[in-house]
């Protein structure tokens, strides 16, 4: 079952490479010309996120200092545009600057503030992890800013390294941005991936541009340099040397910058969207396909997070199974859309290219779904599951000493402890995959999913509309999220006597 | 008896070699050792869950060292009890029956017999995170023995427990041992531990094994 979950994992790669015979050869100006727009968004967009990233960082420290309870909020807040689906940040961005910069700078506005949050977090907790104490030293022997930080930067400058190189490859593989902001001037690989599939019907041209992008971020993950260990020192209050009154100012815009739109509900788009009545009846149309999909993908997220628990129940003591889990990154979006359609008109004896043209879809959803999965399983894994299964792994080996064998541990101990929060990140991907316009533009129709309804409002300028569907998105995920959360109490541990 | 065979163990530049080991068939052995000495990990290369290649533990006819973790049937104590904390201390005893089939009246019949002992009562039907350290450490010993294993191991079990209760434990401890006669493995670095349970007692020092004459009862 390991196996098969494995190769689940990796079906896009070898899909790819059972597709080698159609590879072509490559327009070097063309892949040269994505590859730079690459490039160039995703290292500004990681610098940026970097420096503000560090920038709140000290701001978040400063407000823990007084408010512990502000602070929280304040994260939770700067977390959101990590977490949102991404078309909650383009609208804000839409809204706020006009005339809105299409292209490469677009871009880059639009991708460093939505991972400075999360940067933010991360280098929090790196900076009072690995300095919190040196600073308080530093403090007490009248050590200035300026001074503490040329000595006692490069004790977290891996780290920072580490995190920039993971945020660049964030934003080199992200498609929905560069999809609605990129314009003409801005196409990236993952966008000239996807016209190559859904404009020119280029099957070959897709795959060979595909195998590039896929080695080049190999490389660029292999090449990434690893944090080392925590060293369990960020409980103490950090000293005033990592705290910025100004970078707490800037956390604080950020958070007003992303919420605020979305707290002025816009009546005139509504007005639009209910006044004529066929736009209502796609809406309505829109809205059910959206929530059969979220729901879909959640219970498979569900499913697929329970059997690699299972899997590992069934490996106790044998490390490789978790530690493929924990080292996967989720293939790009054009990869997965362009492995999803391949399966599917494998599926139905169709060309590849023609498939979209023939209109065969009769597995489009459970295929998007499982595709959704392969996109947001991996990290909800690493993010949810992972240190929560190092903190059962005593009581799985003493279920094993016991005689319990693999499905036994795996129902009464593993899977009772670990359910409630399998449940809520299948709430996760399920409000997730009712915000997703990126994977679903390989798959549907423009305007047969709510967010891709959005993403047309988008492209056609209609801010105020879209923001209206964007609350009704937000029901809907909210209501998925709600479903699967519910699920996670049903078996509730304390029930267990 | 049983007998254990090129035991080899290393912990990054530290070695443990036990060239040859006789346990008893009945009673109690104590393993001691100061702390770090390695006791641990051979508690773990005998359950099985350290990897440890060339090493036999002969018991009869059967090699427990060649079967897998949960076909050696051992019984354990770990120091830190490791229950199940979702489950209650009847549920944590019922997971190693069922695990080894153990048949329901068996079950029933010894739950009584050590209620008695043990004092049970108070434990199983309460969830294991909100027992004392007391009862934990009974309900993980109930658990240990009910799957009526070949061996018992119990790695430092007293250790997390005050002085007066483990006065106390020891007896309930060592009266349940007599009473289901399965030769058990102590593993302690505590005098009155090894003094009031141990019949043979073997101290682990520089990752060699001696037998401790004076212990001999």
């Amino acid at each position: 079952m390991r196996a098969l979950l494995v190769l689940f994992c990796l079906s896009p790669y070898v899909y790819l490479l059972t597709q080698l015979g159609s590879i072509k050869r490559i327009d070097m100006p063309e892949l040269l010309w994505a590859l730079a727009n690459s490039v160039k968004q995703a290292s500004l967009s990681a610098v940026l996120a970097v420096a503000f990233g560090l920038w709140i960082a000290l701001g978040l420290n400063r407000l823990e200092l007084h408010r512990r309870g502000l602070a929280r909020l304040l994260k939770g807040a700067l977390l959101l545009p990590s977490i949102l689906p991404p078309f909650f940040i383009i609208l804000t961005f839409l809204s706020w600057v006009q005339p809105f910069p299409f292209g490469v700078t677009g871009m880059v506005l639009v991708h460093f503030p939505m991972m400075a949050g999360f940067a933010a977090l991360v280098m929090q907790g790196q900076l009072n992890d690995k300095l919190g104490e040196l600073s308080l030293v530093a403090q007490v022997l009248g050590a200035g800013r300026a001074l503490f930080w040329r000595r006692s930067f490069a004790l977290v400058r891996r780290e920072f390294f580490a995190l920039g190189g993971f945020l660049f490859v964030w934003a080199f593989t992200s498609f929905s941005v560069p999809l609605v902001l990129g314009g003409s001037r801005g196409t990236t690989l993952e966008i000239l991936i996807y016209e190559k599939i859904r404009i020119s019907a280029d099957w070959g041209g897709a795959l060979t541009l595909s195998l590039a992008q896929s080695v080049l971020v190999a490389a660029l993950l292999l090449s990434l340099p690893s944090a080392r260990p925590h060293q369990g020192r960020g409980d103490l209050a950090p000293s005033r040397l990592l705290c910025s009154r100004a970078g707490l100012g800037v956390g604080a815009l950020f958070a007003v910058l992303f919420t605020l739109p979305w707290l002025l509900l816009s009546w005139s788009g509504w007005g639009y969207l209910l006044g004529a009545g066929d736009v209502a009846t796609q809406v309505a149309g829109a809205a059910w396909t959206s929530l059969r999909l979220g729901a879909l993908a959640g219970a498979l997220t569900l499913l697929f997070l329970s059997l690699c628990v299972l899997g590992i129940c069934a490996g106790i003591g044998r490390a490789w199974f978790p530690r493929f889990l924990r080292g996967y990154f989720a293939p790009s979006t054009s990869l997965l859309g362009l492995c999803g359609l391949g399966l599917m008109s494998a599926a139905v004896n169709l060309n590849p290219g023609h498939f979209l043209l023939q209109g065969g879809r009769e597995f489009s959803n459970l295929v998007y779904a499982l595709m959704l999965v392969l996109m947001f399983a991996p990290p909800l894994f690493r993010v949810g599951v992972d240190a929560r299964l190092s903190d059962l792994e005593e009581q799985l080996q003493t279920a094993r000493v016991l005689g319990g064998g693999p499905w036994r541990i795996f129902v009464r101990i593993a899977l009772p402890q670990l359910w409630s929060r399998l449940c809520g990140l299948a709430a996760l991907a399920a409000f997730w995959t009712a915000g997703d316009f990126a994977l679903a533009k390989f798959f549907f129709d423009s305007g047969e999913t709510l967010p891709l309804m959005i993403e047309n409002l988008m492209g056609s300028y209609r801010i105020d509309p879209a923001l209206s569907l964007g609350h009704a998105v937000f029901a809907i995920g909210g209501l998925l999220f709600f479903a699967f959360w519910r699920l996670g109490h049903v078996f509730d541990p304390r029930s267990e006597t | 008896m049983s007998l254990i065979r090129d035991l080899k163990l290393e912990i990054d530049d530290f070695k443990i070699e036990i060239p040859e080991w006789e346990l008893a068939d009945r009673g109690v052995t104590a393993l001691t050792g100061p702390s770090g000495a390695g006791k641990t990990s051979i508690v773990k290369a005998l359950l099985g869950l350290t990897p440890c290649r060339g090493f036999s533990w002969k018991m009869g006819e059967v090699d427990l060292a060649a079967l897998p973790v949960e076909k050696r049937r051992i019984g354990v104590v770990f120091q830190n009890y490791q229950l199940f904390p979702h489950l209650t201390g009847r549920r944590n005893i019922l997971f190693a029956a069922e695990a080894r089939a153990v048949p329901s009246a068996h079950v029933e019949e010894k739950l009584a017999a050590w209620s008695k002992i043990l004092g049970l009562e108070s434990c199983l039907d309460r969830r294991a995170e909100v027992l004392s350290g007391g009862e934990k450490q009974r309900v993980s010993l109930a658990r240990a023995l009910i799957g009526r294993p070949r061996f018992l191991i119990l790695d430092e079990p007293f250790s997390a427990i005050d002085a007066d209760l483990r006065r106390e434990s020891r007896e309930w401890v060592r009266g349940l041992i007599a009473l289901e006669g399965i030769p058990t493995l102590l593993i302690s670095h505590d005098r009155g531990d090894v003094e009031s349970l141990a019949d043979v007692e073997y101290q682990l020092r520089d990752g060699r094994l001696g037998l401790v004459p004076s212990a001999v009862r």
